[in-house]
């Protein structure tokens, strides 16, 4: 079902709109909730937030763009929010949680602590734009959208950023 | 420097998510659905939401009523022309009409009180103050427009200056609305409503008495009519002002969880 029909439902008081949009975006704000935060109980922490936000500010709602792009907008302010109170995680933290959720074996992690050690050193534009083109493989133009900012100025964040990610981890496999 | 997108693709697909807590799903659908529900009981209406809201609530025998009784003094008073001098029969219709019009909206009023559902509206989302305050302002809003309708077809047939009608109309009308008020503030039953029809009817019984003095209507008593309008307009507003004040303390000035920008 189309975000606007959901939302022409959720107006009507239709609890059962609201379950289905919820149960449509989780998992989606969720994984780009978990790769912002790195850790599986903040990122449905603010998953959990982003959609209570939506349904207490619904009012002020306008069905315009994408619901998919509001309720990403949401998260990001979020997302920073909680980094911005919180110091950064240790890395260390993250692999023993990656450990207990997938036994795939040291190698992997140690992949997945040198892309995200790589992401973290991108600049907060350019790591967003990054995690939502290749990861959530939304449209530049939606991406523009969320991170409110010019289509050029979007693209020239994802080149300026996917450069960097480049040089990042071709040293990684040097090394 | 060649970006190689294919091969960051690769690398940044090795950064994949733990599946998340269906129970935290489920909760946040629970919560959210409860955000939702709190959100539409906090949400502030308008002042014309409100009134619009409150409009519906009014009986609809009240504008039938109304309609009714303005189409009698229109019929009356166009009936024939009349002479400056002639005006004791439009000054009847005006003593007949006026209380009655002023008396109409009253059972309205005083519903809640004589179906016994005053303490259900006082604890309920608006304050008992507040839906009086709707349903007497939409009611003297109408007679607004029945007294214009009126004033305006009376000055036209009989020449009279217009100022001298208004005062002839609206002194009857306070007169009216302030015994009704009274009984208002302090007989909040079903008998408040026929002790409304007593006023209305000893306020036609003494008008129309008045109406076949002639001497009362003339220009030289204009001053003495004037003194009547301030005099009465004052009443009214202080029992306007002291049966609002008896509605908040029936029911001890609650607190109310929506308000309305009045």
């Amino acid at each position: 079902m189309d975000d606007e029909r959901l939302i022409r439902r959720i107006k009507s008081g239709d609890k059962n709109a609201l379950d289905d949009l919820i149960q449509k975006y989780y998992n989606d704000i969720y994984k780009y909730c978990y790769r912002k935060m790195g850790r599986k109980s903040d990122a449905e922490d603010i998953t959990q937030e982003a959609f209570l936000h939506f349904c207490r500010n619904f009012d002020s709602y306008t069905q315009r763009g994408k619901c998919r792009n509001y309720l990403y907008v949401i998260a990001r302010n979020l997302c920073a929010n909680t980094l911005q109170k919180k110091t950064s995680l240790p890395l260390s933290s993250i692999k023993e949680e990656y450990l207990s959720e997938n036994d795939t074996g040291l190698k992997q992690v140690d992949a997945v602590d040198s892309v995200q050690a790589a992401l973290k050193q991108l600049p907060e534009e350019q790591r967003t734009v990054i995690l939502l083109r290749f990861y959530q493989d939304l449209k530049l133009k939606d991406i523009a959208q969320i991170v409110d900012a010019g289509l050029s100025v979007t693209k020239y964040r994802l080149y300026q950023g996917l450069k960097t990610l480049s040089k990042l981890l071709l040293k990684e496999d040097w090394l | 420097m060649k970006i190689n997108e294919r091969k960051i693709r690769e690398d940044l697909a090795s950064f994949s998510v733990p599946a998340y807590d269906p129970e935290k799903m489920r909760e946040t659908v629970q919560l959210a659905k409860a955000a939702y529900r709190e959100r539409q009981f906090a949400a502030r209406i308008g002042f014309w939401e409100f009134l619009s809201m409150q409009l519906r609530f009014i009986g609809k025998w009240v504008w039938l009523a109304q309609v009714v009784l303005l189409l009698s003094v229109l019929l009356a008073v166009s009936r024939r022309s009349f002479a400056v001098n002639e005006m004791q029969h439009v000054f009847l219709v005006f003593s007949c009409a006026v209380p009655l019009l002023a008396f109409l909206g009253f059972p309205e009023i005083l519903k809640s009180y004589a179906h016994g559902m005053a303490e259900i509206e006082g604890c309920t989302r608006f304050s008992m103050r507040k839906l009086m305050g709707a349903r007497m302002l939409i009611l003297g809003l109408a007679d607004l427009c029945c007294m214009t309708v009126i004033l305006a077809a009376s000055a036209a047939r009989s020449g009279t200056p217009v100022l001298r009608m208004i005062l002839y109309l609206f002194v009857p009308f306070n007169v009216t609305c302030c015994g009704c008020l009274t009984v208002l503030e302090h007989v909040k039953s079903r008998q408040g409503g026929y002790f409304c029809a007593a006023v209305c009817v000893l306020c036609i019984a003494v008008f129309s008495q008045l109406s076949f003095v002639k001497g009362f209507y003339e220009t030289a008593a204009t001053g003495m009519w004037i003194v009547l309008f301030f005099c009465s307009l004052a009443y009214f507003a202080t029992e306007l002002f002291r049966a609002f004040r008896s509605f908040d303390r029936l029911f001890c000035s609650k607190q109310e969880t929506l308000s309305v920008p009045w």
